[in-house]
Formats: C-alpha cells, sequence, structure tokens
C-alpha cells in the first residue's frame, strides 16, 4: 500500500518535472524563433504589399499588424496570451485568431499522422520481425532493400509520383485529399495516398530497428533457455523476443509521430490538405509570426507530451524500468 | 521448401489488372452542368474589398462587391452602379447617376449608401493600404485617413441617385483609380470600421453572392439572380484553394477543375502537347519587366554613356527568344501595350556591342577597366534566375565588365529596393491603373513616388507634369510619347519584355471576360460539359 503510494508520488513528481523543463525549452526555443523572424530583413507587411509597398502603405499596415510596438513587448505579450491560449490574430491573409488557424490544421494533419505511424508501426515490427528471425535469406534481404527504398526516395519524389500513376492515369483515386463534407466516395480513398507517403520512410526505419533490436534479443541467453524448454515458436517470438526487442522501437515511434506531426509539409501540398505542416510553412513565407511563434510551440509541446507518453509506457513494458524508477 | 518465388507473380499479375483505369472521376462530382470550378493560386488575402489589393483576392470578391465604376473588355472604364458620370469643365467635380440596383439583401442602393462606403473605406480605424493609394485624389480624403476630419467633404449627396464627387486637383487619371475595389459600395451601417472577416458580412450588388467559405479550403459563389445587368449564366462558382502549380494541373487534367493559370514554362510545354495546345490561352497583363541600373548606388551608371553602353550590350531579343521561348512580347517602350499610349515602338537602344564599348571607353572604362565590382539582383519570379544570367554573362562578353548575381530572398529583396538599395536589378512594374502616369510619371520623375534610382532629368518632369494635368487623350498622349522616348534614350531602365500569362480552359467554357488585370465579373461565362 505504501509502496503504491510513494511510487505515485513519485511518478506524478517525475512528470511534473519533466512537463516543467519541458515548458521551459519550449519557451526558450519560441525566444529564439522570434528573435531570428525579427533580424532577418523584411516583414509582414513588406511580404503582403510586395512591389507597392511604400513608406505610407507600409506604415499604416505595420500599425494595424501592431509591429510598430517594439519587440520586447511584443513577445511578452504573445507569452502572457499564451498561458491563456490566446496566440493572437494573425498577420497575413483574412486577419482571424491564430488559435482558430491551429484548430483547423491540427486535426487534419493529426488524423493522417497517427494513421501513417499506426501503419509504419504495423509494417514496422511485422518485416523486422520476419527479418530477424529469417536473417540472411531471402525475406530478409527483400524487407531491407524496401526499407531502403522507404529510407532513400525523398516524399516529395513518391508523392507526386503515386499521385500521377494512381489518380491521373489509372483513376483509381482522387488527386487530393478533400474536406470530409466535400467527400463523394468512402474516407479510404482520400486517406490512402497521403498515409502511404508519410508511412514510408517512418515504416523503413522502423524495420530496420526492430530487426537489429529482435536479432540482438534472439541471440540471448534465456532465448537458447526458453527453446530447450520446448516454448512454441509463436510464444517465443512474442512472449519472450518481440516483448523485449519492441523497447527501442516503441521510442522512436514516438520520436516519429512528432516528426509526422511537423514535416508533413510536402504531403499537404501536393495533397491540398491545410493542416499544420503547410500553415507552418506559409507562415514563415509570410513572416506571419504569430502564427510562426504558434505553430512552434504546438509543435514543441506535441514533441515533449510524445515523449512523456513513451516515458510512460515503458515502465509498464518492461518491469526492470519500472524497478529501477522505484 | 521455401515458396519464396511465388511473391515474384504478384509483379505480372499486378500490370495485368493495374493496366485498366479505374473511373474515380467520372464517379465523383465530375462537374454539374453550369458550375464553373476554379482554383484559387493563394489564400483569400481579405474577404473586404476595402483592403484588398492583390489580384488573385480581387478575382474573387470582385464577383460579389462593385463600385460606381469599373473596366471592359476594351480596358476602358465603364459604369458599373453608375448609370452616367459628367464631368465639371474644370475637371474637378464628377457627378455619378446611380442605376437602380439591390444589395444581395434585397435593400436598394442610393447616395448614401455610396457616401457611408467611402467613409468606411477612409476610415482610420480599419487601417486600408488601398484607399490612400487610389481615392487621395477625392477632397477631404487625405484628412479623413490622418483622423483629422470625421466625414469626406468632396463627397456629396445630391439626391438618393445622384453623388457628387469633388477633386482636389483636375486629375484625368481620378476616374482609372476609381474603379479600384476599394470603392465598393455597401449598404449603409452593414458593417463596422473594422475589416471583414465573415462571410455573412460581405453584402455586395455583384453577380454573385458568397454561399460557402471554408477558411484555406474552399470558396463557393452562387449566382445573385436580381443582378442589375442581368442575372448571370452560371449557377455557382466553386474556388478551391489549391496552392501547388502541379496539383493544380493534376487536377485540370483529371477533370477535375475548369481553369487553371499556368508558369510560362508549363506553357511552353503544353504548347507541343497535342491534347491541351487548343486548350492554352495567353492573357496580356499591364505589367512591364525590366533590367534598373541605380545611380545612387553605383558610380558609374551616373554616366548617361555607361547605361546607353549597358543598353546596348543586351541582346533583348535574343533573351525572349532563348529564355522565354518566345512566348511574351518584347518591350520597346515603358508603357505596356493595350494601355493607351502603350506598346508604341519607342526610342529604344537597339543591340549595338560595338557602339556599347565604344560609349564605355569614352566614359573613361574602356574595356570594362575600372568599374568598381557590381552585383546584379533579382525579384523573384520563375524566369528571373535564368534572365538575370543570360544578362550578367552578355555583360560580360560584350563589355568585359563582372556582374555577380545575387540571389535574394524576396522579403530582404524588397526591402533593399524600398530602401533604394538595389544596385543592378531585374524587376517588374505592374499598372495600378491603365494610364501613362502610373508607368512614365508615377516611377521616373524625379519626385516620383517609386523613383529610387536617382534618374532625373527636368525635360521628362517637365512633359510628364503637363500631360498628367491635361484631360483630353489627343493632347496627352503625344507628350507621354516624347518623354517616353527621352527616358528611353537616358535609359535609366533597359524595358525587356511585357508580362503575358496563361490559363489552360476547358473546351466547353465559353463567354469569358477579360482585362488587363486579369478575369472581369462573370457575367456571360459558361460552361457546357
Amino acid at each position: 500500500m505504501a509502496s503504491t503510494s510513494r511510487s505515485l508520488v513519485s511518478l506524478f513528481k517525475s512528470i511534473s518535472t519533466r512537463l516543467l523543463y519541458g515548458l521551459v525549452s519550449i519557451l526558450f526555443i519560441a525566444f529564439v524563433t522570434f528573435i531570428i523572424d525579427e533580424v532577418a530583413p523584411g516583414d509582414a507587411a513588406l511580404l503582403e504589399l510586395g512591389d507597392k509597398a511604400t513608406p505610407q502603405t507600409l506604415a499604416i499596415m505595420r500599425a494595424e499588424m501592431g509591429l510598430d510596438r517594439p519587440w520586447p513587448v511584443r513577445f511578452g505579450e504573445f507569452v502572457i496570451k499564451a498561458t491563456q491560449l490566446d496566440f493572437g490574430m494573425s498577420y497575413a491573409g483574412v486577419r482571424e485568431p491564430v488559435r482558430d488557424k491551429i484548430t483547423r490544421a491540427l486535426p487534419t494533419t493529426m488524423q493522417v499522422a497517427f494513421l501513417a505511424i499506426c501503419l509504419a508501426a504495423i509494417i514496422g515490427l511485422t518485416l523486422g520481425t520476419i527479418s530477424a528471425i529469417r536473417q540472411n535469406k531471402f525475406a530478409d534481404r527483400a524487407a531491407l532493400s524496401l526499407s531502403t527504398l522507404g529510407v532513400t526516395i525523398p516524399n516529395f519524389v513518391l508523392a507526386p509520383i503515386l499521385v500521377y500513376v494512381f489518380a491521373v492515369q489509372l483513376n483509381y483515386l482522387p488527386t487530393s485529399w478533400a474536406p470530409p463534407d466535400r467527400r463523394t466516395a468512402p474516407d479510404i480513398f482520400y486517406l490512402l495516398l497521403p498515409v502511404l507517403v508519410m508511412a514510408a520512410r517512418p515504416a523503413a526505419t522502423l524495420t530496420r530497428l526492430t530487426r537489429a533490436s529482435m536479432i540482438d534479443i534472439l541471440q540471448q541467453e534465456f532465448i537458447r533457455l526458453a527453446v530447450a524448454k520446448g516454448v512454441p515458436p509463436f510464444r517465443l517470438i512474442f512472449l519472450h523476443g518481440l516483448r523485449n526487442a519492441i523497447l527501442p522501437v516503441v521510442t522512436a515511434i514516438g520520436t516519429s509521430f512528432g516528426f509526422l506531426l511537423t514535416g508533413s509539409f510536402v504531403v499537404e501540398t501536393v495533397f491540398v490538405m491545410p493542416g499544420l505542416g503547410s500553415l507552418a510553412i506559409d507562415a514563415v513565407r509570410q513572416r506571419d509570426t504569430p502564427v510562426i511563434l504558434a505553430t512552434t510551440l504546438v509543435a514543441g509541446v506535441v514533441f515533449v507530451l510524445v515523449n512523456l507518453a513513451v516515458d510512460l509506457i515503458l515502465p509498464i513494458l518492461d518491469p526492470r524500468i519500472r524497478e529501477s524508477q522505484v | 521448401m521455401n515458396k519464396w518465388w511465388l511473391c515474384l507473380l504478384v509483379v505480372p499479375a499486378l500490370f495485368v489488372v493495374g493496366c485498366q483505369r479505374g473511373n474515380f472521376s467520372e464517379q465523383a462530382q465530375s462537374g454539374a452542368a453550369n458550375v464553373f470550378r476554379y482554383p484559387m493560386n493563394v489564400k483569400p488575402t481579405s474577404l473586404d474589398p476595402h483592403t484588398v489589393q492583390d489580384g488573385d483576392t480581387i478575382d474573387l470578391l470582385q464577383n460579389v462587391f462593385e463600385g460606381l465604376v469599373g473596366w471592359d473588355e476594351n480596358n476602358e472604364v465603364v459604369g458599373l452602379l453608375a448609370e452616367k458620370w459628367e464631368v465639371s469643365p474644370d475637371g474637378k467635380v464628377y457627378t455619378f447617376t446611380l442605376k437602380d440596383a439591390k444589395f444581395h439583401n434585397g435593400k436598394t442602393v442610393t447616395a448614401e449608401d455610396v457616401k457611408w462606403s467611402l467613409e468606411r473605406a477612409a476610415s482610420p480605424a480599419l487601417k486600408s493600404t488601398t484607399t490612400g493609394a487610389y481615392l487621395s485624389d477625392i477632397q477631404g480624403m487625405t484628412e479623413m485617413l490622418a483622423g483629422k476630419a470625421p466625414n469626406l467633404t468632396g463627397v456629396k449627396v445630391i439626391d438618393p441617385k445622384t453623388v457628387e464627387i469633388t477633386l482636389t486637383e483636375p486629375l484625368p487619371t481620378f476616374i482609372g483609380k476609381f474603379t479600384y475595389l476599394t470603392s465598393a459600395v455597401m449598404p449603409k451601417d452593414s458593417v463596422g470600421p473594422s475589416e471583414i472577416t465573415k462571410p455573412e458580412q460581405m453584402i455586395g450588388t455583384g453577380p454573385f453572392k458568397v454561399a460557402q467559405y471554408l477558411p484555406d479550403q474552399l470558396v463557393v459563389l452562387e449566382a445573385n439572380k436580381d443582378y442589375h445587368r442581368g442575372a448571370p449564366k452560371l449557377a455557382k462558382i466553386e474556388r478551391p484553394i489549391i496552392l501547388d502549380s502541379q496539383t493544380r494541373l493534376n487536377k485540370f487534367q483529371a477533370g477535375e477543375v475548369d481553369l487553371i493559370s499556368l508558369p510560362r514554362q508549363d506553357a511552353a510545354a503544353l504548347a507541343k502537347d497535342e491534347k491541351f495546345k487548343n486548350q492554352l490561352k495567353s492573357f496580356d497583363r499591364a505589367a512591364l519587366w525590366y533590367i534598373g541600373m541605380n545611380q545612387m548606388q553605383y558610380a558609374p551608371f551616373k554616366d548617361r554613356r555607361v547605361r546607353q553602353a549597358f543598353a546596348m550590350a543586351i541582346d533583348r531579343e535574343r533573351i525572349v527568344r532563348d529564355q522565354l521561348g518566345g512566348l511574351v512580347p518584347i518591350a520597346n517602350s515603358i508603357v505596356p501595350k493595350g494601355i493607351k499610349g502603350g506598346g508604341r515602338q519607342g526610342k529604344v537602344h537597339p543591340y549595338n556591342p560595338e557602339k556599347a564599348r565604344q560609349l564605355l571607353a569614352e566614359a573613361g572604362f574602356a574595356n570594362g577597366q575600372g568599374m568598381p565590382p557590381l552585383n546584379m539582383t533579382f525579384r523573384e519570379w520563375p524566369d528571373a534566375p535564368a534572365i538575370t544570367e543570360a544578362i550578367a554573362s552578355q555583360i560580360k562578353q560584350n563589355l568585359n565588365v563582372e556582374v555577380k548575381i545575387q540571389r535574394t530572398e524576396l522579403g530582404a529583396y524588397l526591402q533593399a529596393y524600398n530602401e533604394g538599395k538595389q544596385v543592378f536589378y531585374h524587376m517588374r512594374w505592374g499598372a495600378d491603373f491603365l494610364d501613362p502616369q502610373n508607368f512614365l510619371s508615377h516611377m521616373l520623375t524625379t519626385k516620383g513616388p517609386e523613383n529610387k534610382f536617382g534618374y532625373s532629368n527636368p525635360t521628362y518632369d517637365e512633359l510628364c507634369a503637363r500631360a498628367d494635368r491635361l484631360l483630353k487623350w489627343e493632347e496627352r498622349l503625344p507628350l507621354y510619347a516624347q518623354a517616353e522616348d527621352i527616358v528611353l534614350q537616358d535609359a535609366p531602365w533597359v524595358p525587356l519584355y511585357y508580362q503575358v500569362d496563361y490559363e489552360l480552359h476547358h473546351p466547353g467554357l465559353t463567354g469569358l471576360r477579360k482585362s488587363l488585370f486579369g478575369h472581369l465579373p462573370h457575367l456571360n461565362t459558361e460552361i457546357k460539359r
């Protein structure tokens, strides 16, 4: 009883500490981003006015955006408002609260990224395990070649090729994503290609990682003992092998998911998905500082939370970690 | 036995199955009759006609909102909400008679609405950049924009159907500037002085109303059957927002959209494609691409002979032929063709490397010796890098002057340009309104607001100043022509080409109207499938 409450308290403490460190680093990243944006030549007003910028129109537009205030004021105001989840008004385009832009973009990216990481995990764990069991045989070679392709083909090559083959030429699939209420076919038609493209690289890296980890585990003494004891193959692979090999893979899944959420720009451009990636890149292009900072914060929070989740799952999987935490 | 080779049978099986074409786009909405689908290349920058300033968003909003006047296909100013207008003999007072027209909410348009709309556009709280740029000729506008006056003294309501606008000076360019959407008429008190952000607030008089607005994704317009010039032929216009040009092309080829704009290189490729070359259309734009020489940043450019040498060392015909595939018209004047007095055969310097070298030697830089290092920059645009490199190599080859290309990010480029820090640059000027004044006086007179390169010629200034104030085209154009020849000879700019834009049109698309600025509101557009 006492040990349970002690471990709960220490768990709570470790989570809070991690969140606090996470918050401080996110704040630091936001500050650096802000300074870089500040120092770089040009600003949102100049880019919106373009060739037609004159000193008068620039002054008016900057006043409208609030860019005429000194930078400590602007950054301070952003941070204070951010604590209340108010990220201010966007500079570029139709003036709307940045929060609205984020709440529109996030689910779009989240859905595709989540499906992609699930697919990547399934492929990675399956192919990696098969490779490890049939090490150096045909299945292993095939899986390794596929994973090399997955790592080396850039997504800005893969996406247009898939669209051209399956949508334009063969006409099996739509040429782009569409918002849910504009779809004329089941959702899977619209999600298949974006999810495939996003899953390609993580699937490849997870395959290799699973393979390496499994090979390492399968060579250990306790496996030989289990074989000698006559444990059936399936139980051997899953209960004894994979359950131990999965630890580094879980961490990699977490990191990959973080990268998918924030690195989805190419997929979003080709498939016309207005998600977080294109929101962030467009904001950089247009020097839309509130949106740049808000997406940086969101990305930072995502990484912190995902890492936290991974760190909470690992002890469940591996009692040795659980013990060492108490 | 390991039957791994069975896996290989999958590959030929895929080929057999795979080569059959599916029918996704037929099943999907392949386009209802009279619904015109064409993408927006950018996200709408504003939903408010009083603040919008980029061509793509204007193409959207001009179907919903109108002012008193607008452009027609002959690039002339015609009445939209104005039935007619009269100008006083001194050229300062314009009296507009309004048509019988209704707003989208059924209310009749009156002179009160016109005055209210202009005052809203001028309100300091709105902070519009276009009102000052286009409507500052109206008496009282400058004061109201500065917050020094509560209303516009220059706009008077004579009766419910008559508005009188008084200018500060009798400038002939006013009526062209008055076509800009910043003069759009909205119902009195329908919106506050802060920018419109919701489609419900968009109440205009145009041929279409906003039916649906999904931010970042889609705008749908539906026909306004009570439009004062007759109901449009289309039932709906759908504008999905597609930022990537390759994706737009894919969708056009898949039949999912009916019109797309193309970068010039894609147009060049498609001009040879049997299937698409008949659907390719070209559109002249009122924009000039030129090379600028800033004498305030590079001392040798102060000498007219150096500038002329540079002008003669650039083989413009070759650039248009090689870098631009012959798809754009070469510019032999400053004012683009399509604008009155534009596109003429001006006194440009012909390509003459011999004479160029001679002039450079006369200026004291024989064989390029003694010229300080020269950097060349360009405004980001698909063809700009290739053109800039070609010019740099021509200068090197013909004059033996080293020109280093400096690639700058757009924000940095614009900032340097605004501060007058560009030295030798490839740039564009697009007309604000269709009048030679906007090119010749606005850009090149000594006090011209856009003259950031130190060019000054009193004779030129005097000719432009006279032409700016006369009221009749037949009096103004000869003066502008004279001035243009002077500036072409002085060569602060070397004109290269006039911009041409390309589009792909669905074969069943008819009735599309266009002006030099782009599409005109879709009154007669029809799509037959």
